[in-house]
């Protein structure tokens, strides 16, 4: 017998604190976060000071830049994905589905994409056009699409042998109207799974970029380009960097441990036929 | 005034395969006529469900072809016919109900949406009416709380059920030809008799002809007006089925009768025709079925006998009645 398992409610928490800072944290920001206080500068985290998580040392508030960073990484993990995924979903339908050369050029293109040092491609990128947040999406979808399209087109590969397909092809379906109606609806379980389990890797990716000075542009907080920032204050202003990791941290991990829960529950052994 | 629906000459379906060339459609002719049921009987490859495939030109590809032959539907040769046309005839005109029904359901989308989707392929009816016209269908094949079901995911029903509704999307378009290939296979007896019940009386209504393809030949005698034997690729015997069941001909077709136990007569052993079916890529010279035959002559292992019609209607492929 197969134990249901507890959802994870720390890990939900973590993540929907996470959505609505992303989408609502402007609102709640105790300070604004790209301005600072010459007269507040490199203050510790303290809970009397007015400043939760202490300031940089340009006197901004850490706590703040923290919410806004939110916004940022998470805009950036969510459009990546849904670019990406797209992208990596439409290609490994067809390729699954007519197979032969098309199969073999667009496999070939995942092979090229996984090749390429797309993390110096990111910087060179930045460095000819500036930094940008297209820049940042543009690349990290690069990234991500040939996962999807790898997984998709495995998972179709079996799919179009089932015999609904067959059935379809019987009534008359067009190969368009059998790869959108019937392939995609048999997908959508994994790319859900895919999707939860790359926001972490790509909040992740993000974070390097900013971090390298590739990623989105400043004065814009990005977690990455925060820990960036503390490096060479390490020793006496731990925080301005330990924050915003801790911060990666925590949110990546919930979205590896949601990830997880989503697939465990989404597994065929819900099917019952 | 009796129409031909569908009228097949001489059609070949060839598989070339590293090992050979597999015939698994040698020379079929058949004609149907409207509201006709015609039965395909025959062991497992024999090529009935392949001749059906053919008809419908799904004959997988690349290793299958059709090579030869004319499949004359409604006048135009389906032959020669381009992939675009056949879309359009498929699931309007001529429809199929594929052999395991239970997973011709994509277990992924609504019930409603899969009734739906032959009428919207086809655009048969306006968008409006379509989920009207879908629900009247899951009536017709007897689906208690139709409406209902339309919201139904496929494992949420009953196999038979799930059959009904197979049956519902085959019959949506009211095409003039069905082909049913083996449907009642995966059914228990009870099942299997409602169904074919059920099937039978709505494409009566809609006055289409029906290809019965099985290995049953209980079914066929209930079912089909005519009815043909295959062996290896070609029909053996072909008549109406009062005529194969009380004077069958082939070597063949007397054995398959004898194969079906029957209450009135006692027997402590099973008849069961000795041998059995030949390799396909290794097809014997002459009569394929020659080898098994219990009769067999020595022109029937050097020559395929010619098709005689030792009755009106009642054809055979046997040097025994030439």
């Amino acid at each position: 017998m197969i134990k249901r398992q507890r959802p994870p409610y720390a890990a939900i928490a973590i993540v929907a604190l996470m959505a609505f800072l992303a989408v609502f944290g402007f609102l709640i920001a105790p300070h604004p976060a790209n301005v600072g206080s010459l007269s507040h500068r490199l203050m510790p985290p303290s809970l009397s000071s007015g400043y939760l998580f202490g300031t940089d040392w340009l006197g901004r508030d850490i706590l703040s830049r923290l919410i806004v960073g939110a916004r940022v990484s998470f805009t950036v993990a969510v459009l990546s994905i849904v670019v990406g995924g797209a992208l990596g979903t439409v290609l490994g339908i067809i390729s699954g589905y007519y197979g032969r050369w098309i199969d073999k050029v667009i496999m070939s293109l995942t092979n090229l994409t996984m090749a390429l040092p797309l993390l110096i491609i990111a910087m060179v990128l930045a460095v000819v056009r500036g930094p940008s947040y297209w820049n940042v999406i543009i690349v990290i979808s690069l990234l991500l699409w040939s996962r999807y399209a790898r997984q998709v087109r495995g998972e179709i590969l079996s799919l179009k042998e089932k015999e609904y397909v067959a059935a379809a092809k019987v009534a008359g379906a067009s190969t368009s109207w059998i790869m959108a109606r019937h392939m995609f609806p048999n997908v959508v379980n994994t790319l859900i799974v895919l999707a939860t389990l790359q926001t972490g890797w790509t909040i992740i990716v993000e974070s390097s970029l900013s971090f390298l000075g590739a990623g989105v542009p400043p004065p814009d907080p990005s977690w990455g380009t925060m820990v960036s920032e503390g490096r060479s204050m390490i020793d006496n202003a731990w925080w301005i960097s330990v924050v915003p990791g801790a911060a990666i941290l925590l949110v990546v991990l919930s979205m590896n441990i949601l990830g997880d829960y989503i697939r465990d529950r989404l597994d065929p052994r819900l099917r019952n036929i | 005034m009796e129409q031909t629906v569908l009228e097949v000459k001489d059609l070949r379906t060839y598989f070339f395969t590293r090992r050979g060339i597999v015939k698994a459609v040698d020379g079929v002719s058949f004609k149907i006529r409207r509201g006709e049921a015609f039965g395909i009987v025959g062991e497992s490859g024999c090529g009935k469900s392949m001749t059906g495939l053919s008809i419908l030109k799904l004959v997988p590809e690349p290793a299958g072809r059709i090579v030869g032959g004319q499949i004359l539907f409604e006048g135009e040769d389906l032959a020669a016919k381009s992939e675009e046309d056949m879309r359009l005839l498929r699931g309007k005109k001529i429809s199929m109900i594929l052999q395991d029904p239970l997973s011709s359901l994509n277990p992924a989308l609504s019930i409603g949406f899969q009734v739906s989707e032959t009428l919207k392929v086809h655009q048969a009816v306006a968008r409006k009416d379509v989920r009207q016209q879908a629900i009247s269908m899951l009536k017709k094949l007897n689906i208690p709380a139709a409406e209902a079901r339309m919201d139904n995911y496929p494992h949420q029903m009953s196999g038979g059920m799930r059959q009904r509704v197979v049956g519902a999307i085959a019959l949506s378009c009211q095409p003039s030809l069905l082909i049913a290939d083996e449907p009642t296979t995966c059914l228990d007896v009870t099942t299997q008799a409602q169904y074919l019940q059920l099937l039978d009386g709505a494409r009566r209504n809609l006055k289409a002809s029906l290809i019965f393809i099985t290995h049953d030949f209980g079914i066929v005698a209930q079912m089909c007006d005519q009815v043909a034997v295959m062996y290896a690729g070609r029909m053996v015997e072909k008549a109406d089925v009062f005529e194969i069941f009380n004077n069958p001909r082939h070597p063949y077709t007397i054995g398959l009768e004898k194969c079906v136990p029957k209450l009135e007569t006692r027997t402590e052993h099973l008849f069961s025709i000795l041998g059995e079916p030949p390799v396909p890529t290794a097809l014997p010279a002459g009569c394929s079925f020659a080898p098994r035959c219990r009769e067999a002559m020595e022109i029937c292992s050097k020559e395929f006998p010619p098709q005689t019609e030792v009755k009106p209607g009642h054809e055979v492929c046997c040097w025994l009645c030439k």
